[in-house]
């Protein structure tokens, strides 16, 4: 089981060839760090068709699987910044390759026909987990035999070898 | 560089990049192309003189990288008469503080091959260089418009017992009309026979109406904050509202003194921020909120090969601390609360940011006139 800290999503490569991109939260809220469901680094956001950013995943319903494609949350949770736009944006890896770790992972869960994160290079999606006492969106394990799910990275780095936090690589290719 | 043609401009611009001193700003001055509209700098800094700032003014968190300043907010006290015996009630004091954060305002990344800039007779670079300081202004105003009308909307919710009250033509006519502390119908909006998003003509009484609503709560209205649309209005105003020697002034050099009814007032072209229909009145600065300049505008600029790359931006901060402190009046009869019961909002609030400034001439779709072909 990972545990959420202050920092849960950091780049172990150059993040300067990834397009960061800022988009407005659908619901502002989120951004205050007081929120129940606050968004916290590592989660995963997908765009809306008014291009805002909402979390892919029903986060009231663990085990809820994203249907749609997502980007990850590159924004602690209760940045200033953030509070402090009108429009209350927060930035998402949008374009381009890259690794980074992560705590916002389920590595036991399974999720519909998943499997739970066990090897390099496995296929990794989204879906809703429960860490301690709430829910995020996060990531959970696939495996090739996993139709219809959206895969947003492979493992690079187990949990058990990385200090708790799985390392994974996503963006451009998929 | 007065006086040197904008090709040469350009060649230099060029040139200057391929060397180190040449990344530091260039400046070029040239005229020879036609504008597509009128910009102008930010309305909220004549509303919030900015305050600069530095790092050691500020403060950090724990839990990320970003900063604040902290303000303090004016405390409470009280005198009360008393007998020769008695004593005074005890205050303990405390004050109020409250958070400004910090975020960036840019202009969009420019890029440009080296031989493709060759193309062009105005000094393109400089044009977008010095568009970007205002483009960059206008977003400040966008933000300030959502800060200060998030402000009118949280005391007009707080006054109507906490809930968003639906603030239209018909709600004023009806049986329990909504008390009207922060946001105001206009005198022609309020008796309306429908709820429509149409501006009708800003009156006196309007102006009036709205200054009571900070003249009445011990505070005083300093400035307003108008359209250029609606400060047209104030040119219909007639010799009842004027007085024979104003009516005689503005018919033959419109209105031309800094103050209205005693009042300072700032008009804005920029309709899409601040759209038309909407006015807002503020306090003094001190009494209202702060914004800080972290940093000013900085100027970025590189080549690589031929690729020509540049960008603006700076970072600031803006609070409304006292919300009491701005009010506003509304001259069109239909709802433009977060209910937007007459699904017309849209029409009331800034543009998004993707839509702001669009292009007023129709060349790339070839409507120019006489229509000239070359071949």
């Amino acid at each position: 089981m990972s545990t959420v800290q202050r920092v849960n999503f950091e780049p172990v490569r150059d993040v300067l060839p990834v397009q960061r991109a800022d988009f407005p939260l659908a619901d502002g809220s989120l951004a205050d760090p007081l929120n129940a469901v606050a968004l916290v680094d590592g989660e995963w956001m997908s765009v809306d068709s008014a291009y805002k950013i909402v979390r892919v995943t029903d986060v009231t319903t663990p085990g809820n699987e994203a249907a749609a494609r997502s980007y990850p949350l590159w924004a602690e949770r209760g940045r200033y910044d953030v509070q402090a736009m009108g429009d209350r944006k927060m930035p998402v890896l949008w374009l381009g390759a890259w690794e980074f770790n992560t705590r916002i992972f389920d590595a036991a869960a399974a999720i519909g026909t998943g499997a739970a994160i066990t090897a390099v290079d496995q296929p990794l999606k989204i879906a809703t987990i429960t860490i301690g006492s709430r829910n995020y969106t996060g990531i959970v394990g696939s495996d090739t035999t996993d139709a219809g799910a959206i895969i947003v990275g492979y493992v690079t780095r187990l949990p058990a070898a990385n200090g708790g936090k799985l390392r994974l690589r996503g963006g451009t290719g998929y | 560089m007065a006086g040197v043609s904008p090709r040469v401009l350009n060649d230099l611009f060029n040139s200057k990049l391929s060397t180190a001193e040449g990344k530091e700003k260039i400046a070029q001055y040239g005229g020879s192309y036609i504008r597509d509209r009128l910009r102008e700098v930010s309305f909220v800094r004549k509303v919030l003189p900015p305050e600069q700032v530095t790092r050691t003014d500020c403060q950090r968190s724990v839990n990320h990288d970003t900063l604040v300043k902290i303000v303090d907010i004016e405390p409470q006290s009280r005198a009360m008469a008393i007998t020769f015996r008695g004593q005074p009630t005890a205050r303990f004091i405390r004050g109020e503080k409250a958070e400004v954060g910090f975020f960036t305002i840019s202009s969009e990344i420019f890029q440009k091959t080296e031989q493709e800039l060759l193309a062009y007779e105005m000094p393109i670079t400089k044009v977008i260089e010095e568009n970007s300081v205002k483009d960059i202004q206008e977003i400040e105003d966008r933000e300030f418009l959502l800060h200060i009308e998030a402000a009118v909307q949280a005391l007009q919710t707080e006054a109507n017992g906490g809930t968003v009250t639906t603030l239209n033509a018909t709600a004023l006519g009806g049986g329990t009309p909504p008390v009207e502390f922060s946001v105001r119908k206009g005198e022609l909006a309020r008796v309306a026979a429908t709820d429509d998003a149409t501006v009708r003509p800003l009156q006196r009484v309007d102006v009036v109406q709205l200054f009571k609503m900070l003249d009445g709560n011990r505070l005083r209205a300093e400035r307003l904050l108008m359209t250029e649309v609606d400060y047209d209005d104030i040119l219909q105003w007639t010799v009842e509202d004027n007085g024979d020697r104003i009516q005689s002034e503005t018919t033959v050099d419109g209105y031309k003194y800094n103050t209205l009814l005693g009042r300072a007032y700032i008009r804005t072209i920029k309709t899409d921020i601040l759209r038309p229909g909407n006015v807002y009145v503020f306090t003094k600065p001190e009494f209202f909120g702060k914004f800080y300049i972290l940093n000013n505008t900085k100027f970025y600029i590189d080549k690589i090969a031929n690729m020509i790359t540049f960008q603006a931006w700076e970072d600031i901060g803006m609070g409304v601390l006292n919300i009491a402190a701005v009010r506003k009046l509304e001259l069109y009869s239909a709802d433009a609360t977060a209910n937007d019961t007459d699904t017309l909002l849209s029409n009331f609030i800034p543009s998004a940011e993707d839509d702001l400034g669009a292009v007023n001439n129709r060349v790339e779709a070839g409507l120019k006139f006489p229509q000239i072909t070359q071949f």
